[in-house]
């Protein structure tokens, strides 16, 4: 009876956390008074398009574009650094190794917001404010992944890459053609979530996009909320044309996550379980 | 000579070494450690877009005389006390119950419990917004029908301190309900069975084995999100800038006015700096937690 009660509970909880999504997509399908209308309905009396093709008039193709080149190389660059520094970590001799990568673990304690305005100065002089390699750049490096990776690459067999070595295999051989197909997993795990977080990252991207061709397509959303008069209509608030924003940048992240989820829940997690 | 130490076979492992890790380390370099080093020295600069001027503490001191500071202190404490605890347990007691659930079932609970998570908080906000709405909000229809209201959640006190609570809770126990569920599946069922043998009940497995086997979790998810709650700032951006009377502002939030709205880059740079001090202290308090236990 108690767990039938709490089995009920939980799943009533999941729904009502799923609820605000679904609201906002259906929302985004309500015309101005359609989103105010009392009762509110979830599903729209008169469904409409038209908040889509306001919203289709400012140029979201280019910000959607913009954030797919920003999270894309952000990801793809910072997990083949971590693979490769990851590896150097587990398997080479460098000078100084314990330090460096103790350097490196701390700085993950250090937020954002400490080193933010000196490195927004630093990408003033270097003229990369307003650009997306200013926004690629400074995410490069990711302590996280290169810890994650070290240990990943540890527990790799020294044999393989030693007979590699015997068949005549260069480094960059070696790397090409045993450690990077190895990796290939949770390396992929690593671009998903380095993409979503990327796409998220909206701190960094606010303070370095100035104009509207550089806006990725979260602060292009922000910038359009934030200039009120296209939202009023009549007096009233238009609801409807902020939900067709806001699902229009929710959209992206959350197909790239359905696509993937499977992928992502079964590699970061398997060193958690036992299957 | 020179040949010999360019043909060394550990000269050569180094030079490898060095250059599997320069592209990630020149970044480091850099992006982040020199800048974090940069915003220790500005917290002791009077820097703005003009001027540029060592005052020693004189930010310091100015951030303690500053009723505005204390005020975004005591309510970054405030989400951080309200949040943290209802996010550590309430994703732990959905872990419990879902983990002997069909796999379908559990896969629905934790993808509504990530997908809060997989958008910028601004932008889920922005339906919060409208819910909180005091006229045309759902909020207000559904206490309405039981008679309550109508309550103007973003913008009296201290509706706008829960309406903020209420937008982070939801969105952001994804991580934590996945990290317990996969530490769940990972207890010796053995255990279990070894414990009902002896005649032990499900509580008493609970409490037994379950939540000593949890602990390290338990105690990680805390750490990590009584930290990530305190760089609350995007919720508050979207949904109340603050107000009413600095009654939502949060820290981050208020480094990033501070610095990029007002550019008071010394003061602002001040203010990470007792954010950078809290957060290592929190920090250090989770590996003494974590890493001396086992």
């Amino acid at each position: 009876m108690i767990k039938t009660i709490n089995r009920i509970t939980i799943i009533l909880l999941s729904l009502l956390l799923l609820f605000p999504v679904i609201w906002m997509i259906t929302g985004s399908f309500k015309s101005v008074l359609g989103a105010v209308a009392m009762p509110p309905t979830l599903i729209p009396r008169k469904p409409t398009l038209e908040n889509y093709a306001i919203l289709l008039e400012y140029p979201v193709f280019r910000w959607a574009v913009n954030s797919f080149i920003v999270s894309g190389f952000g990801a793809f660059g910072a997990t083949v650094f971590s693979i490769l520094s990851g590896y150097a970590f587990a398997k080479k001799k460098i000078p100084y190794k314990e330090i460096i990568f103790v350097m490196l673990l701390a700085s993950i304690m250090v937020p954002m917001q400490s080193k933010m305005i000196p490195l927004f100065l630093m990408i003033k002089t270097m003229g990369l404010v307003d650009t997306l390699p200013g926004m690629i750049i400074p995410g490069l490096t990711s302590p996280v992944y290169i810890f994650f990776f070290r240990q990943f690459l540890k527990s790799f067999p020294d044999d393989l890459l030693d007979s590699a070595e015997i068949d005549g295999a260069g480094e960059f051989t070696k790397i090409i053609h045993v450690v990077v197909p190895l990796s290939m997993a949770p390396a992929a795990a690593m671009f998903i979530i380095g993409f979503i977080g990327g796409w998220n990252a909206l701190m960094w991207q606010l303070i370095i996009a100035r104009s509207e061709e550089i806006y990725t397509l979260p602060v292009g959303i922000i910038k359009l909320i934030q200039s009120f008069d296209i939202f009023y209509k009549a007096g009233i608030e238009h609801y409807g044309l902020k939900n067709a924003c806001a699902t229009f940048a929710f959209a992206p992240p959350l197909i790239v996550f359905i696509i993937f989820q499977k992928h992502f829940m079964k590699n970061i997690f398997s060193g958690a379980t036992k299957e | 000579m020179a040949i010999n130490f360019f043909q060394s076979k550990k000269t050569k492992d180094y030079i490898i070494g060095l250059a599997l890790i320069a592209p990630a380390l020149v970044i480091f370099i850099l992006f982040t450690a020199i800048p974090t080093i940069q915003g220790i020295t500005l917290a002791f600069f009077k820097a703005n877009a003009r001027v540029s001027r060592y005052v020693g503490f004189k930010n310091f001191i100015y951030l303690i005389n500053d009723d505005i500071f204390w005020k975004a202190m005591w309510n970054t404490i405030k989400y951080v006390g309200f949040s943290v605890p209802i996010m550590v347990s309430l994703p732990f007691y959905v872990a419990l119950i879902a983990h002997d659930m069909p796999k379908k079932i559990q896969s629905f609970i934790r993808f509504a419990f990530y997908v809060p998570l997989i958008s910028a908080g601004m932008i889920i906000s922005i339906v919060w917004n409208w819910i909180f709405s005091p006229q045309y909000g759902l909020l207000n229809y559904i206490i309405g029908l039981i008679g309550l209201g109508p309550i103007v959640w973003t913008g009296t006190i201290p509706a706008a301190f829960f309406s903020v609570c209420i937008v982070l809770i939801t969105s952001s126990m994804g991580l934590n309900l996945i990290l317990y569920m996969s530490g769940l599946s990972s207890i010796d069922r053995q255990l279990y069975d070894a414990a009902e043998l002896d005649g032990c009940d499900n509580k008493q497995k609970a409490i037994y084995i379950t939540v000593p086997l949890m602990l390290p979790i338990i105690a990680f998810v805390t750490i990590t999100q009584t930290i990530g709650v305190m760089m609350i700032w995007q919720i508050i951006y979207v949904l109340t800038s603050g107000g009413p009377y600095f009654a939502t502002v949060s820290l981050v939030y208020q480094i990033y006015i501070r610095a990029f709205q007002s550019s008071k880059y010394g003061l602002a740079a001040a203010e990470s700096i007792i954010v950078l001090i809290i957060v290592l202290t929190l920090a250090l308090i989770q590996k003494k937690v974590l890493v001396d236990r086992e």
